[in-house]
């Protein structure tokens, strides 16, 4: 195989690693190449793990020469969401707040893709603390969409779409709570799954919210984003909501055969809000879909409308307790005070953005008291509706078809100025948190040189079911292989 | 439902968090537009439904009772803001 | 008027677990500050709390106890405030759906039965502790240091209803609480490892009212006496407050047992709107009938039951039945003796004049006494068999202490096994009538009371070795008596 990072798939580099058509470490200076000549345009990366990644390749090659077997993802670089731990690696969360935080243990999935020998080029930009939609909220510096870099590339998980789309990584990991690995993923065109909730371990994902969080693949293939589930999925007794099945293998799945599914379309996402361009490219989607034999009908989920409130109150809620422990105490920045009130409300000042503060106030308000019943216990009972309807319509339907996002990728700045206009337009990814269930979202097309991005929503645990399809769909259309252009 | 100044103050107080004058103003015209937007949940009939707390199918997650140290102690304290090894510093409160 | 004190206390007992309530951090006391410290118990970011399961068996065996009905289905919320020692900014306890609800424990106050009754019983994290900095370490004066060794350390509240009137009520509750859970091995209870807390709730109202005062938090309540102390003083400054026509206001006071005086903690407004919700990272927990019963099977004897027991089927008096049903490890001990075939009373009497005081010296309770229970029945069969004198029982008996051993190996080393070797008595006797002529004078002249007094020097001679019945009998046979 040739080294040129943009004809690779994680499939590919893999197997011509076994097989020696390929050195990791070749592998490995290809990608870091790339990284050191586009990134500067493209700001996907806070760190760049050069010297680490190449002594994890450099040791796959010694595997390989010693004849020890070596796993499907052995040399494959993984970027890596800066809100995942990694021992002894700065861990951002692209906040001030973190600045100097080095965390002394591995996130779950970490300690899996060290085992797998997977290659960490580097930790990526996201929204701070994950709290948005553009990474125009990072604090650090925001992250420019590959296909258009005066477009945001979606968020929060913006950072590691990005290292994809741009050929950085053939695989990244992100984190969802309620859309930010499918919304990012539409805008960069790539195939970006919210696992269901407890599929994978979040520990040593520094929490948003708690009940919604989830770890996933950003990946340009199914099979690719199959590889990478089976690295990191699986029961860990160090996570209490983290599942005890062992999850099924998902690459092998990919490869039995197919059969068609019913397919339901909920109507509540094709409302007002929604861009023509992204409307017409799930009406051609459909008519594959249709074409590989499954029955496509629609299907109602009558609560839609008040996913994005109950959202904001318990993403907001459980986020206000879950960033409480940046105090300046144990680690991460302290503004000195001589008096420990001040420093508190001096340190958070400072280290947290604008985005975050405004959440955490929410937060606090829905659970202070008086308030409790009327926000955040009103919230979860009608968390328990929206939950409903998705099992009602999953009585008749196999699996749901929405758009992920209304529109393709935004301008910088378009959206910052008002904050319910952009909780808004999380709409249609953000009931899928609410409910746990498994998400995914992939290019079904393009508006001139913008992804368009479909969602499918599946039952608890429907994750392989889900990447069969698209698998699929794949093989009929190269929507998924689209580079971006002019980026070079 | 309008967040007054008073409650920004308090809320603001409760979550430890700094703000300047300007940041209070904004945080009390966004909050008041957000929560005019949450009110539709208010006029949702909830009876008898039972919150959604855990998403999960599970129940009784248990570790066993086995102490197994841990040697991140010196690590912690080498990056810690302020520390004196083997402890954490912190400023006392102050009287007012 | 005369007012009616009503108190209720709050205790927080330690779960005896190997490892903290959420991780696998050791709890062993005494520890290198932050050495039993990890990243879920200093609350780093990105880490999970995993429930110990063993703090649930204790909790739920405490609760049983503790005539508590346990929930079928209880969880965990997060309890949110600020302090430096609390890690995650956030303690995991228990809020609307705790551990186990509604039960009593039965006290005795001056031989008078009373039934407390109790509200709840939850389990939650312990924070760390702060360390004011002594000036002169480096660091500015004003500062504190912060351990985490406590962070995370398994706690159970047993929150008792305002039944209790007086301060010695309270000192009994608290003592017949320890007591407990002493027994049935859920907590050490040691005030002085913080393996135990109390906070007291206080009122008053006039006699013969059934509302309820406007009530105190006392806080600081560094032992027994304190609390029983501190509750006095309390009832005192509000009687005061009344009868001078003030008014009470609720509040928090700290006790400061050097002066014996409390005052009131400085409250922010918002410091007691912890904003509970419960703890999406733990899901809930449900405990089944047959999860109970097998708890509630594996409950040792109560102190109480126990305690009548030992009359009843030892014929023991109060006294010795109190003091040894003290203590679990001390019941079994003098049951295991009984067991060996010791007379009861004198194995009691035994225990309660040598092994307690020994025990307590070498700071030892009685499951590790260095003399087991069949040695020290063994001792007692010597002595009831007339083999050995009860004052050498209380001779070799340290010994037997030191080293371990058993009577007859010690009585062997020492050269102290009971002369009855008749030729041998004979020259103690000889001796003894050569020496005290006048002794023997009177008992030929008819004063037998003085026959004992010659015993007393063959005993002595003998070093309390020669078998007194045989001393006795050849001395008779002597004197033709």
């Amino acid at each position: 195989m040739t080294p040129s990072p943009e004809t690779w798939t994680a499939e590919s580099i893999g197997a011509a690693i076994r097989d020696g058509g390929l050195h990791a470490s070749d592998v490995c200076e290809s990608y870091l190449d790339r990284i050191r000549r586009l990134d500067p345009k493209l700001n996907a990366f806070v760190t760049v793990l050069e010297s680490g990644a190449r002594m994890q390749a450099e040791s796959v090659d010694r595997d390989r020469k010693a004849g020890k077997p070596l796993h499907p993802l052995a040399g494959v670089p993984v970027a890596l969401k800066d809100n995942l731990c990694a021992r002894g690696v700065e861990t951002t969360c692209s906040s001030k707040i973190l600045r100097n935080f080095i965390p002394p243990y591995d996130a779950t999935v970490i300690e899996r893709l060290r085992a797998a020998g997977s290659v960490f080029p580097g930790k990526t930009n996201l929204d701070e603390f994950a709290m948005g939609s553009s990474t125009e909220n990072s604090g650090l510096f925001p992250t420019r969409n590959p296909h258009d870099p005066g477009r945001v590339p979606g968020g929060s998980s913006g950072g590691s779409a990005a290292s994809v789309a741009a050929d950085f990584a053939p695989l990244a990991l992100g984190s969802d709570t309620g859309g930010s690995i499918r919304q990012p993923a539409s805008f960069c065109g790539l195939v970006g799954l919210k696992p269901t909730y407890g599929r994978v371990s979040r520990y040593g994902l520094i929490a948003f919210a708690s009940s919604l969080d989830q770890i996933g693949p950003f990946a340009r293939t199914a099979m690719d984003a199959a590889l990478l589930m089976d690295a990191i999925t699986g029961p860990d007794p160090r996570d209490s909501t983290c599942l005890p099945e062992p999850a099924p293998k998902f690459a092998d799945g990919l490869r039995e055969p197919f059969r068609p599914v019913r397919i339901g379309m909920p109507r509540e996402y094709f409302a007002e809000g929604l861009a023509k361009p992204v409307a017409g490219a799930i009406d051609r989607l459909k008519d594959v879909l249709v074409s590989l034999g499954c029955s496509v009908v629609d299907v109602s989920l009558p609560h839609t409308p008040y996913a994005v409130p109950t959202y904001y109150l318990v993403a907001t809620a459980e986020a206000s307790s879950n960033l409480a422990r940046y105090d300046g105490v144990r680690y991460g920045l302290r503004i000195d005070s001589a008096d420990l009130v001040q420093q508190y409300f001096l340190t958070r000042a400072r280290g947290f953005g604008a985005e975050v503060k405004r959440r955490i106030m929410l937060g606090t308000y829905a659970l202070s008291s008086g308030y409790y019943d009327a926000y955040y216990l009103k919230a979860m009972k009608v968390r328990r509706l929206i939950y409903n309807d998705f099992m009602e319509a999953f009585r008749g339907v196999d699996l749901l078809l929405t758009p992920t996002a209304p529109t393709t990728a935004f301008k910088f700045g378009e959206k910052v100025s008002d904050p319910l206009q952009m909780y808004l337009s999380d709409i249609y990814t953000i009931s899928a948190n609410l409910a746990g269930l498994p998400a995914v979202s992939f290019p079904c097309g393009f508006e001139n040189h913008l992804p368009i991005g479909a969602q499918m929503i599946g039952p608890a645990l429907s994750e392989l079911r889900m990447l069969r399809i698209l698998h699929e769909y794949q093989k009929q259309t190269d929507w998924h292989a689209r580079r971006p252009q002019n980026l070079s | 439902m309008t967040i007054d100044r008073k409650t920004v103050d308090h809320v603001a107080a409760l979550a430890r968090l700094g703000l300047t004058d300007d940041e209070k103003s904004k945080l009390a015209t966004e909050l008041s537009g957000i929560l005019d937007h949450v009110e539709m949940l208010s006029k949702l009939n909830t009876d008898g439904v039972d919150p959604l707390y855990h998403i999960l199918p599970l129940k009784n997650v248990f570790r066993d009772d086995e102490a197994r140290p841990s040697d991140v102690r010196d690590d912690v304290l080498k990056h810690a803001p302020h520390a004196r090894p083997p402890f954490f510093v912190v400023p006392n409160v102050l009287e007012e | 008027m005369t007012y009616e004190p009503v108190i209720g206390l709050e205790v927080h007992v330690q779960l005896k677990t190997s490892s903290k309530l959420f991780c696998g951090c050791s709890v062993q006391f005494g520890q290198d500050p932050n050495r039993n410290t990890c990243p879920v118990c200093m609350g780093l970011p990105g880490v999970l709390p995993v429930l110990n399961r063993q703090s649930v068996l204790l909790g739920l065996r405490a609760a049983i106890a503790l005539n508590c009905r346990p929930a079928p289905f209880f969880k965990f919320d997060r309890k949110n405030y600020f302090y430096p020692d609390l890690p995650k900014a956030y303690q995991i306890s228990q809020y609307d759906l705790p551990l186990a609800l509604d039960g009593f424990l039965d006290v005795s106050v001056d031989g008078q039965a009373r039934r407390v009754g109790l509200e709840r019983v939850h389990m939650e994290e312990d924070a760390g502790k702060l360390v004011h900095a002594e000036p002169g370490h480096g660091v500015p004066a004003g500062t504190s240091f912060v351990d985490y060794n406590r962070a995370g350390v398994p706690l159970m509240e047993i929150v008792s209803r305002p039944d209790l009137r007086s301060s010695k009520e309270a000192h009994a509750y608290l003592d017949a609480l320890k007591q407990i859970m002493r027994y049935i091995g859920v907590s050490d209870c040691d005030m002085e490892k913080g393996s135990l807390r109390c906070d007291a709730n206080v009122s008053i109202r006039p006699a013969g009212s059934s509302t309820l005062g406007v009530k105190a938090e006392l806080k600081n309540l560094n032992s027994f006496k304190f609390v029983e102390r501190a509750i006095d003083g309390e009832i005192a400054r509000q009687t005061e407050i009344l009868q001078s026509g003030g008014k009470i206001v609720q509040e928090t006071r700290g006790y400061d047992s050097a002066s014996n005086t409390s005052h009131a903690q400085r409250s922010k407004e918002e410091a007691h709107d912890y904003r509970y919700f419960p703890e999406p990272d733990l899901p809930g927990f449900s405990l089944s009938p047959e999860n109970i019963e097998s708890v509630r099977k594996n409950i040792p004897e109560l102190p109480a039951v126990r305690r009548a027991r030992f009359l009843s089927e030892y014929h023991l008096p109060d006294y010795d039945a109190d003091v040894l049903t003290a203590e679990s490890t001390m019941a079994d001990y003098f049951e295991s003796v009984a067991r060996e075939g010791a007379d009861p009373k004198k194995a009691s009497n035994f225990i309660m004049a040598e092994l307690m005081h020994d025990l307590k010296s070498a700071g030892l309770s009685a499951d590790q006494s260095p003399v087991n229970p069949r040695h020290l029945a063994e001792l007692l069969k010597l002595v009831a068999d007339g083999k050995i004198s009860g004052k050498i029982s209380k001779e070799i008996f340290p010994v037997m202490f030191k080293s371990g051993k058993s009577p007859a190996e010690v009585l062997k080393e020492e050269n102290m096994e009971l002369i009855s070797d008749a030729g041998v008595i004979a020259a103690f006797i000889d001796q003894a009538i050569a020496e005290n002529p006048k002794a023997v004078q009177d008992i030929k002249g008819g004063k037998q009371s003085t026959l004992g007094f010659l015993v007393g020097q063959i005993m002595k001679k003998s070093r309390g070795q020669a078998d007194p019945a045989l001393v006795t009998q050849e001395l008779r046979k002597k004197f033709g008596l």
